[in-house]
């Protein structure tokens, strides 16, 4: 993996992170 | 500290073939299939990207396989391809029309440890049958019965429409004799051959009217009844709503789910026949980072039409594969713009 990519995929995740923290779960998924 | 769970599906078609021709599929023709060597290593290639995000952004990980078709139980080698993604540690659940459910098929589901079976449903004898076929409503209930009466958890899927909406309540009773875990509904798609059925689809008063209705089911039924629809979030958000630079909820597309298909071809919701890569020849560690369209999904100043000054943005988003289904009817390549059936439309 690319040291661009890597930083990409590290603010992807800590976004995500602080997403998850406001919230108690990403809800249903919606599969059909 | 790890905090709240990533839940994330991997929705994994393995066969587009099918014993049922239904009306309002997604699916419209085709394609070639992995074989079970080809799959296994496609679920060790996703599976290296889970690790990576668990030990290095020390994420806690909740992955779910969901396998389907066509009807997932026209694959020999299914029991194979379940066996093996067990072993890898995920969970697996299997999504079908029911009817090649007999007891044994339900005695091996059990064996294989699957956590629950999708059954479609999608109303009454004589609509169900106008949508997928004479002979067929009783054949799924009889698969419904048979899971049932092995322990296996069964739960209905229907996909909501003009043809089918005044029937909810008669479906949740009939839900509750079964012995289902939950009834879920989802809003009919017009993709694949589901565009036959464009006339079907619900206008915003009708989709506020279903989950008005809904909430009502809710509250009273020995079953769960739930939505999958992103826009349901919003029926049944109470309390603060989350905001967030980041996606929390809503449609999954580019966020929480991933589909693969029968050849490998990986698109970010089935429904949404939109291909960014397949699973044989990317690494999907690095696809779900560098998609341009994953990435745009993610990103609330991509939106327009709406859904980006909405204040319910991160946790609904309307269905993705709605918005570009009714764009391209209009001759638009466009899968950020409104979901038009949203009856909440562009709440700021």
């Amino acid at each position: 993996m690319s040291e661009e990519l890597r930083e990409k995929e590290t603010r992807l995740f800590q976004n995500l992170k602080e997403a998850l923290e406001k919230s108690k779960s990403l809800g249903k998924s919606c599969l059909a | 500290m790890k905090g709240t769970p990533y839940d994330f599906f991997v929705q994994w078609h393995l066969t587009e073939r099918c014993n049922l021709r239904c009306r309002h599929c997604y699916q419209s023709g085709a394609v070639s299939e992995m074989s079970c060597e080809e799959i296994c290593r496609a679920v060790d290639n996703v599976r290296s990207a889970f690790e990576s995000w668990v030990t290095e952004y020390d994420m806690e990980m909740s992955p779910s396989f969901h396998f389907t078709g066509g009807e997932p139980f026209l694959r020999q080698d299914l029991f194979a391809i379940l066996d093996y993604v067990r072993k890898c540690g995920f969970s697996t659940s299997l999504m079908s029309n029911g009817t090649l459910i007999d007891g044994d098929m339900a005695r091996r589901i059990r064996e294989a440890g699957v956590s629950d079976v999708q059954i479609s449903l999608d109303g009454l004898e004589p609509t169900h049958e106008s949508l997928r076929g004479k002979g067929s409503f009783q054949r799924t209930l009889e698969g419904i019965r048979n899971l049932v009466s092995q322990g296996v958890e069964a739960n209905i899927n229907l996909t909501v429409s003009r043809i089918n909406m005044g029937q909810t309540g008669e479906l949740v009773r009939l839900a509750e004799e079964l012995g289902v875990s939950a009834i879920a509904f989802s809003r009919l798609v017009p993709t694949g051959r589901g565009k036959g059925l464009s006339s079907e689809t619900l206008t915003r008063e009708e989709v506020a009217h279903f989950y008005g209705e809904l909430q009502g089911f809710k509250d009273n039924s020995k079953v769960m009844v739930i939505s999958r629809d992103p826009l349901s979030a919003i029926a049944d958000m109470e309390g603060e709503i989350p905001q967030t630079e980041m996606p929390i909820g809503g449609c999954a597309a580019g966020v929480f789910g991933i589909t693969v298909t029968a050849d490998g071809t990986i698109m970010p919701c089935r429904r949404m026949d939109l291909p960014v890569g397949n699973i044989k020849e990317v690494s999907f560690r690095e696809l779900w980072v560098e998609s341009p369209v994953l990435g745009s999904l993610r990103r609330r100043e991509d939106y327009h039409g709406g859904c980006e000054s909405c204040r319910y943005w991160a946790v609904c988003r309307g269905c993705r594969a709605i918005a570009l289904a009714y764009a391209r009817a209009n001759g638009h390549e466009d899968y950020l713009g409104p979901d038009p059936q949203c009856p909440y439309h562009c709440l700021s």
